[in-house]
């Protein structure tokens, strides 16, 4: 067994005798972005998911129109800040089943069909949103349900990748886990196919929420 | 010379690439699925402000993560441990193994869902694993094919690259004991409903390390389906392996890292899911494994470390080169190491074991230099396999060398010269100036088995 100390001495031996480099990143990398609620529409429809534009009022209309297309759900719902106050009425006005998350449980979460969280910040540039970890939210909602709603408010959203790891750099705790999630899962591992949903959600609904 | 079967690595890369050289199915396979990474590549730095710039950018930032190493790799331990962490350093493969089996020996553990991961399978964990009567399962797609079907990968992305739609229905069907639809989606439905009971049973989760960010304490997986969420997310443990050159300094270098490792590899901005894993689930977190285990590698890193070699360490292994490169195309995976393939591995595979079979991957290269043309990281492949070539010259068979050594000496003199020149002359009239498809000669005979010599002149340069 190699202790620590012996395996990074032996790293800083070897580089000892070459020169140490430095490295300043160019402000100007990153592109500008010059409407980004529009850009952010594009990019979410381009990498598979779906855009929607609402308001806390019609949150829930939204959600009930997402629900409308699929066969008899079942819907999770994180307790989260984010998700608007009218989403939860208007799923049981479906007459779909409606769970909270964390109560749910994991095993639960992994049969439902609809997983709605919030997205602490999105993403012009990529049309991605970032889940987190942090409670009331959870890793199950947004990863084991086969469609997967995610509410993000329009004061979160930023131009660049970039900006988003300064913002995740700047948090005063972080959650175990944090994911940018960049349209459904999908693979082209079987002859170059396009297939979506092969482990996490094959449809992804992300709904800009706006000022009324 | 016995017909050599994919996944038999004891023949040379000549043989080994007639498998793929010899079925033009698997050979328009393999080109259609480069080509497209290739055309997707290009779309992709489209989106960029300035893509040469941002290469050298990043090409700077691994340089510095490399001169800096031992520096990054205690900030990492810090970090890591401070979220709750736990950190191992691995001098080879078997300290490795060893680590993670004794801790699934104390976790209890039956079954271990991987994500796709070379590094473990530079170390040999699967088989590790198998050995100690634990089930390793691989949920990566292409990764679970090819673990059914008992092969290697054949690419550092796409390792079931080289299979097509019916060998996988027929590979699923005979798991499913019934007829699955030649279907890609039906197929994928299947994998996914039987990957989905493992994510939720299985004690431990291991997975690679895409870069791990030394200042904040914070590793980055990347993938497409979500297996890779799910082997950091659903286990009790996880454990996470990283060749120890995986490392950036913060946040803002990973920024510049991640816009260059999707695109440089099927064209996309981000791969779907960017996982950035922080120790195990907090105090009040609903879900997430209890323990996160960090295994840092060095397995002959650092013998590349502070030589001319170490700009191949900076390699974030996206696979755009192997997408670019004339030989991959044609001879497959398979007909590297079993390992790592293309370019990146001809360089690196000699460099991190010494065996005959790695140290002839070098020469398996037009040195055409359109791998070190698309490296988001700028590592001169091209240059590297030179420079290997050079350092074996010197072990290069006796015979080779002496005619070599013969050769220089008949052509030294302008009078010598001139008898070869006429004896060519005489071939050119012999043959009448065709192409010689074919050399009488034994061992010469080895140059036309493959290419036809350029026909001979029927008067020498001098006489025309």
């Amino acid at each position: 067994m190699t202790d620590r100390a012996t395996f990074i001495g032996r790293v800083r031996d070897r580089i000892a005798d070459r020169g140490k480099t430095s490295v300043d990143i160019p402000s100007d990398w990153m592109p500008t972005i010059e409407d980004p609620v529009a850009r952010f529409e594009l990019e979410v429809t381009a990498v598979g998911g779906t855009f929607h534009a609402a308001t806390p009022a019609s949150a829930g209309s939204v959600l009930a129109g997402i629900l409308a297309d699929l066969d008899g759900p079942s819907v999770v719902v994180t307790r989260e800040e984010a998700v608007p106050a009218t989403v939860p009425d208007a799923i049981t006005a479906t007459g779909a089943e409606l769970l909270w998350w964390p109560e749910a449980g994991r095993e639960r979460t992994a049969t439902i069909t609809v997983g709605v969280t919030a997205a602490e910040w999105a993403v012009a540039e990529t049309g991605t949103v970032l889940i987190s970890s942090a409670p009331p939210g959870g890793r199950a909602p947004s990863l084991l349900t086969q469609v997967h709603v995610a509410f993000v408010s329009v004061d979160r959203l930023l131009p660049t990748v970039a900006d988003l790891f300064r913002r995740i750099a700047e948090m005063p705790t972080r959650p175990s886990n944090l994911v940018l999630v960049t349209g459904p899962s999908k693979t082209a591992d079987i002859e170059n196919v396009l297939v979506r949903g092969v482990h996490g959600p094959g449809d992804l609904h992300v709904v800009l929420v706006g000022p009324d | 010379m016995s017909s050599t079967s994919p996944y038999d690595y004891s023949g040379t890369f000549r043989e080994r690439s007639r498998v793929s050289v010899e079925a033009p199915a698997m050979r328009s396979a393999i080109a259609v699925a480069v080509d497209n990474q290739a055309v997707g590549r290009e779309a992709g730095y489209t989106s960029l402000v300035d893509h040469q710039g941002l290469r050298e950018v990043a090409a700077r930032i691994r340089d510095h993560n490399l001169s800096h190493l031992d520096r990054h790799l205690e900030r990492l331990t810090e970090t890591w441990e401070a979220a709750g962490g736990e950190v191992f350093f691995a001098s080879d493969a078997a300290e490795a193994c060893g680590y993670v089996l004794d801790l699934a020996k104390r976790s209890e553990v039956r079954t271990a869902v991987k994500s796709k991961s070379m590094v473990t399978e530079e170390i040999g964990l699967n088989r590790a694993f198998e050995d100690a009567g634990i089930e390793p399962i691989e949920t990566d797609l292409g990764q679970y094919i090819v673990q059914m079907a008992g092969e290697p990968p054949s690419h550092i992305v796409a390792p079931s690259i080289h299979k097509s739609q019916e060998d996988v229905t027929e590979l699923f069907s005979r798991i499913a004991g019934t007829r699955l639809p030649n279907d890609a989606v039906a197929l994928t439905r299947f994998a996914r409903d039987r990957l989905r009971e493992r994510f939720l049973t299985a004690e431990m989760g291991v997975s690679g390390v895409n870069l791990a960010v030394a200042d904040e304490g914070t590793l980055t997986l990347v993938t497409n389906e979500g297996n890779g969420r799910m082997c950091v997310s659903m286990p009790r443990v996880h454990v996470a392996i990283m060749g120890m050159e995986r490392v950036v300094w913060d946040f803002d270098q990973l920024a510049v890292i991640l816009n260059l490792l999707a695109r440089s590899n099927t064209g996309q901005k981000l791969s779907q899911y960017t996982s950035l894993v922080h120790g195990p689930r907090r105090a009040g977190e609903a879900d997430g494994p209890e323990e996160t285990h960090l295994v840092i590698l060095d397995n002959g890193r650092s013998n590349i470390l502070g030589t001319r070699y170490q700009e191949a360490l900076r390699c974030i292994r996206c696979g755009a080169c192997l997408n670019v490169c004339p030989v991959f195309r044609q001879a497959g995976g398979h007909a590297y190491d079993p390992v790592y393939s293309g370019p990146i591995g001809a360089v690196i595979t000699p460099l991190l074991k010494n065996t005959q079979q790695a140290h002839e991957l070098p020469h398996a290269s037009t040195l055409c230099g359109a791998c070190t043309e698309v490296c988001p990281v700028k590592i001169p492949l091209h240059d590297l396999l030179l420079y290997l070539r050079q350092d074996h010259a010197h072990e290069a068979a006796p015979l080779e060398r002496m005619s070599y050594r013969l050769w220089s000496r008949a052509w030294a003199t302008p009078r010598r010269f001139a008898w070869f020149r006429r004896g060519a002359a005489l071939i050119g009239s012999v043959t009448r100036g065709r192409p010689v498809r074919r050399l009488p000669l034994p061992l010469m005979n080895r140059w036309t088995k493959g290419r036809a010599l350029p026909p001979f002149p029927r008067k020498s340069k001098t006489e025309r």
